[in-house]
């Protein structure tokens, strides 16, 4: 039944080619369980059909398919901790005081995956901002089309949910569906999902107060970093806070941008 | 537990209570966390070697089951040893075995109780050459496992455990 | 830090007690609610307690019951690590005075991320 070397090797191959991440000999079983539901979906009898159509002539949808398929990657809930709690306790309370009471508080999750980070915006707001369900409306966006529908659909596996997500918070903004755990419709009313190139021109979004664009600049070289920390301080307010991944900066890459002690970690605000 | 019978679960079988891709999807998620980042249970047939072992749980609630883990003497100790990751000692003992195979029976049974219509209780593991034999509508979910075939048998079962 | 590690398998009691070894805890186990409360009564009081649900002799809701009632023993941060996932015990579990709750089967990362939850990450000697 296992895969056979030649089409293990085609895989292994297009998948270091086009993401960088290595499948060692022995993962022959990995590769057949994940293509599996890729080649039924396609209509291919089986993982061989599949490979040997994607080998005699390869297609982009088929190739991102089965690199998609072998590199998921698992995101936590409150990743790194810090950016989230100041949101609670610096950001939020701040643009409560400046901001005209009503007036909606725009958040944009620049990188959004398969949605912890937009959600994760949501439950500290629903903490800290009063109606924050209603007053505050966050815009989640991603490359990927399954990221931004896997986003829109609110749910997580089991194995999701227990990447760092408070016992409370679970319980508090999500149900059991099935096997999967959903977000509540609540939760789910704040965010508005769409996909988006960052390296493309942008629609007009925004204005947003606050921008989480974490993790992804490291992907880009120089030139274009610039013209995303540019494009992005467009779609900002004046007063707006940015956050970057633990490893980014715009330091020497944009000049635009005043960097901000918070804790234990650093937000951007525009300059001028 | 209530003596009511349940609208949800009356004349239920085991296979309309906790299909195949639902087993499948607990499964997988117990492969991937317990066994390795990378290991998978593959949806498909293989053959079982005369000499095997299980580890069942039973559910109890509205609907009474039992949920049977069926494998190879040497895929049962091969799952120990994945279990327990680098904490495995270099020989294992049947006790060791007994209780590893035994807690991923648990695991599965917990994750499978998790998804009845109505709460119920688990019992604790067991591990033996054979299950019981009072199950009815069995309902068998065959996967292999690096080339081993692993059963998982879902059964109604009409009396207490 | 120290941690007591409560479930009535063995191999899950190495796997999670391995994985806080990794992070520089010591270990004491117990296979039960009981052998648990016994430990603290003699005295032992742990910075962290990960708690199975079903287990023989003493359940771990009990457990987290009984330790909640003794005020000596307030600093024991409670974590069932449990496969009971339904709705209603997460809330019991709460309830009763569990600070975290992490769901069989897990990762040594979903481990992790709990325990920085908790703030209970060992900061790293150098």
């Amino acid at each position: 039944m296992s895969l056979a070397s030649a089409d293990f090797t085609y895989v292994a191959d297009l998948v270091r080619r086009e993401s960088a991440i290595v499948l060692s000999p022995g993962k022959e079983y990995l590769v057949e369980a994940r293509l599996l539901p890729v080649a039924r979906r396609s209509g291919d009898a089986g993982v061989a059909q599949l490979v040997e159509r994607s080998r005699r002539r390869p297609d982009k949808a088929t190739t991102q398919s089965i690199v998609e398929a072998l590199t998921t990657n698992e995101t936590s809930w409150y990743r790194d901790g810090d950016p989230f709690s100041q949101l609670g306790t610096t950001v939020f309370p701040q643009l409560l005081a400046q901001r005209s009471a009503g007036e909606k508080l725009r958040v944009w999750s620049a990188a959004c995956s398969s949605g912890q980070e937009p959600y994760t915006i949501g439950m500290v707001a629903s903490e800290v901002v009063p109606a924050g369900t209603s007053r505050v409306a966050i815009t989640a966006t991603d490359l990927s089309q399954e990221m931004v529908d896997r986003t829109r659909a609110g749910r997580f596996s089991q194995l999701e949910v227990n990447r760092g997500l408070p016992a409370p918070m679970l319980v508090r903004h999500f149900t059991r569906a099935g096997t999967e755990w959903e977000v509540s419709p609540a939760l789910r009313s704040m965010v508005t999902t769409s996909t988006l190139n960052l390296a493309q021109p942008y629609p007009r979004m925004g204005p947003f107060d606050v921008v989480f664009l974490r993790n992804v600049l490291i992907y880009f070289d120089v030139p274009t970093k610039q013209d995303i920390l540019r494009k992005v301080r467009a779609q900002m307010r004046p007063d707006g806070w940015l956050f970057l991944g633990a490893a980014e900066t715009t330091l020497g890459v944009d000049p635009g941008w005043e960097r901000v002690a918070l804790g234990r970690t650093s937000a951007y605000r525009p300059i001028g | 537990m209530s003596e009511l019978l349940s609208p949800e679960v009356d004349g239920a079988t085991a296979a309309e209570l906790l299909p195949e891709e639902t087993v499948r999807a607990i499964a997988d998620e117990i492969w991937a966390s317990f066994i390795g980042e990378d290991e998978v249970l593959v949806p498909l047939d293989g053959d079982l070697p005369s000499e095997t072992v299980s580890a069942w749980v039973g559910i109890d609630g509205p609907w009474r089951g039992r949920v049977v883990l069926t494998c190879s003497t040497s895929a049962a100790e091969e799952l120990t040893r994945a279990l327990l990751r680098g904490r495995a000692p270099a020989v294992l003992d049947a006790e060791d075995v007994e209780d590893g195979f035994g807690e991923l029976a648990n695991v599965l049974g917990g994750g499978l109780k998790a998804l009845l219509p109505e709460a119920s209780s688990l019992t604790l593991p067991m591990v033996g050459a054979t299950p019981p034999s009072n199950g009815t509508d069995e309902h068998v979910v065959t996967s292999l496992w690096r080339g081993e075939r692993i059963d998982i048998v879902i059964c109604s079962v009409p009396l207490p455990h | 830090m120290h941690a007591l590690v409560i479930d009535d398998s063995r191999a899950m009691r190495r796997i999670v007690g391995g994985i806080l070894e990794d992070l520089g805890y010591e270990i004491t186990q117990a296979g039960d609610g009981q052998e648990a409360l016994d430990k603290l009564e003699a005295g032992f009081v742990p910075d962290l307690a990960c708690i199975d649900w079903n287990m023989p002799v003493m359940d771990g809701l009990s457990f987290v019951n009984a330790v909640r009632d003794n005020p000596q023993w307030r600093d024991v941060t409670l974590m069932m690590v449990t496969t009971e996932s339904e709705h209603g015990q997460i809330v019991r579990a709460l309830a009763a005075g569990a600070h975290e709750y992490l769901i069989k089967p897990f990762t040594p990362d979903a481990l992790r991320d709990k325990l920085s939850l908790l703030g209970l990450v060992p900061v790293e000697v150098p």
